[in-house]
């Protein structure tokens, strides 16, 4: 087990008596990829620019290395940040923005030019040592910034949404760049996004903020696959929401109607009977059946074709219930048991997901 | 047509302004002492003017107040600025309003209040108290054009500096001061075109010793516009011109 290398304990801070973050424990681990997940205004930006020294918590402690950060200066913290902006110095060229950190050490000039010219080639930048911030493109922006911040060999790297400003197909690629200059590196990583899909893509741990809060924290897949909240459950991912109410419960099973027919699924969490409950079915694993499909329409249920979306790997669907509700649902093309996905709209289809693949959550407002 | 009357339009505005000058230029070449008329063409003003030491002696006094005062001005304004831009403390709004503030008072105003209190506090007027005047009217307009640029700065800059190690003294001079330097280049030459020539505050504050070219020129056009006075004004436009150029060519390189 590595060691933790950030812990906070009980972190709040509040501005003109507004609450940004509220009792915050988190651990981040040597070597370990973490994502700061949540949408915007939940106080990660501002949890991350304690770590970097820039802002002061109210109250509680952080421990970087196992020494009290209170007293240390953003200098002195071993840990350097890649800002959202860059903030890359426009009147240096390439080489002195990465040898900045450097040099403000008092580092030999020497030991400088090795480090620096080392570093460019790990993000590929070699042969623009002499060119200014302004004549890069977004990428090539990015790869300084990162550059400038790893090349003082941090034990943490902070970033704050550095992919956040780049086109989809750049974004992609920087997503496996950073992760594999991660795994090159060793070190651990906080990374902050808004983005859920690059949050499950690259972390090893999702820690997932709301207004000030620790909601969940967890492996990408616990995160997605056994959300402990409706509202974790609706910011990661998409998912068909039912509320019912729970006919019957034992300690193993629950018995409940969805539209009409009645389903047994297992209990994950010791409701009652008369309970309200969220079920919730994420779209890939809602089954869409042509009535020529099945044998019989036991225990599945009818919605017409509102919507078919087609997206090369897959073909999402827009469904309505009988009573009105929106579903949705993606299907993947699986050539080996010949599958049917081709969906007309304004046709039936019948509908089901594999038992045990749902999600019940306790029931919120 | 719409185009003749766009460059008919230009030409009246470009006249409206240069005409003045151009004659400025035309009657400092005219061979007469006192007459408007033109009496015929001659360069013996310029080498009168030129062969004026008293008129130098006040050039010179001119020149080196301008250059005393806009240094200091530039060195109180731009971390008057830097500190304005990058630190929270009471009263910061109401510093800034007090600024324009002095921008704003008329010449008049602030000539009479300086000429108050340096004879309350015995100052002699001289060298030292059209000093202390120029540097006072010249911070203003560097905080204002300093604090503009530095405001325009990304703030995560200057934090990913100190999170990359520099403390206060470098962030300043290896990150502020060099991204603000076009700020401070341009505030330098206004501060320099201000102090030299300023008249209406140093009237108030200048003394008999030491004599600097507006106060020199306002009392010659006393006695009459005389076409040496046009050379000299001429001279000044020459120089004007010139530094205009200079700083053009300069910041046109700066960006290639």
């Amino acid at each position: 087990m590595s060691k933790n290398i950030i812990e906070l304990h009980g972190i709040s801070k509040s501005y003109d008596g507004q609450m940004i973050l509220d009792d915050i424990n988190l651990t981040v681990r040597d070597g370990e990829f973490l994502t700061l997940l949540g949408p915007s205004g939940c106080g990660k930006t501002t949890l991350l620019r304690m770590l970097a020294g820039l802002e002061k918590p109210s109250s509680g402690k952080i421990l970087i290395d196992g020494r009290d950060a209170a007293g240390l200066d953003p200098q002195e913290r071993h840990v350097n940040t890649v800002f959202q902006s860059y903030a890359l110095f426009p009147h240096m060229t390439v080489f002195n923005n990465v040898a900045f950190g450097l040099r403000c050490d008092g580092v030999d000039e020497e030991a400088v030019k090795t480090r620096v010219t080392e570093m460019l080639r790990m993000v590929r930048l070699t042969g623009y040592e002499n060119r200014k911030p302004a004549a890069l493109s977004g990428g090539q922006q990015q790869r300084v910034a990162i550059a400038r911040a790893v090349v003082k060999e941090p034990i943490v790297l902070l970033l704050d949404e550095p992919l956040s400003s780049l086109d989809y197909r750049l974004r992609k690629n920087m997503q496996i760049e950073l992760k594999e200059l991660q795994r090159k590196l060793g070190i651990a990583f906080v990374f902050v996004t808004h983005d859920q899909e690059e949050a499950l893509s690259m972390s090893d741990t999702i820690v997932v903020l709301q207004q000030g809060k620790v909601v969940q924290q967890g492996t990408p897949r616990e995160i997605y696959e056994n959300p402990t909240d409706i509202s974790v459950a609706t910011f990661i991912g998409e998912s068909n929401i039912f509320d019912l109410v729970i006919e019957e419960a034992n300690e193993s099973e629950l018995k409940i109607t969805v539209e009409s027919i009645s389903y047994t699924v297992r209990n994950p969490a010791h409701f009652k009977t008369g309970d309200k409950i969220h079920l919730l079915i994420r779209p890939e694993d809602t089954r869409v059946y042509h009535r020529s499909e099945i044998e019989t329409t036991e225990g599945l249920f009818q919605a017409t074709v509102t919507q078919v979306i087609y997206k090369g790997t897959t073909v999402d669907l827009i469904l309505k219930l009988p009573d009105g509700k929106r579903l949705s649902a993606t299907e993947f093309f699986d050539e080996d048991n010949g599958e049917d996905v081709t969906y007309t709209i304004g046709e039936t289809v019948w509908i089901s997901w594999p038992l045990g693949w749902e999600v019940v959550l306790p029931y919120e407002t | 047509m719409k185009r003749s009357f766009k460059f008919i339009y230009m030409l009246l505005i470009y006249c409206f302004l240069y005409i003045p000058i151009a004659a400025l230029i035309g009657y400092s070449f005219n061979n007469t002492e006192y007459s408007m008329l033109w009496q015929g063409f001659t360069t013996n003003w310029y080498r009168d003017v030129l062969h004026d030491s008293n008129l130098w002696v006040a050039v010179w006094h001119s020149f080196y107040l301008a250059i005393a005062a806009s240094s200091t001005a530039l060195l109180i304004g731009t971390l008057a600025a830097v500190s304005l831009c990058r630190y929270e403390f009471r009263g910061k709004s109401l510093l800034r309003g007090l600024l324009f503030v002095i921008i704003l008072t008329p010449d008049i105003v602030l000539g009479i209040a300086l000429l108050i209190l340096f004879s309350l506090g015995s100052l002699a007027l001289g060298f030292w108290s059209l000093y202390f005047a120029h540097v006072t009217f010249c911070i203003p307009f560097v905080v204002v054009i300093v604090l503009t640029r530095a405001k325009g700065i990304d703030p995560n800059i200057f934090a990913a500096a100190s999170d990359l190690g520099a403390n206060e003294i470098q962030l300043f001079w290896r990150i502020i001061v060099p991204m603000l330097l076009p700020a401070i280049l341009s505030s330098a030459l206004l501060c320099f075109a201000l102090s030299f020539d300023d008249i209406v505050i140093s009237y108030f504050v200048s003394g008999p010793g030491f004599e600097i070219l507006p106060i020199k020129i306002f009392s010659m056009a006393r006695l009459g516009v005389s076409p040496k006075l046009n050379t000299l004004c001429s001279l000044l436009f020459f120089m004007t011109f010139i530094i205009v150029c200079f700083s053009h060519w300069f910041t046109q390189r700066r960006k290639a």
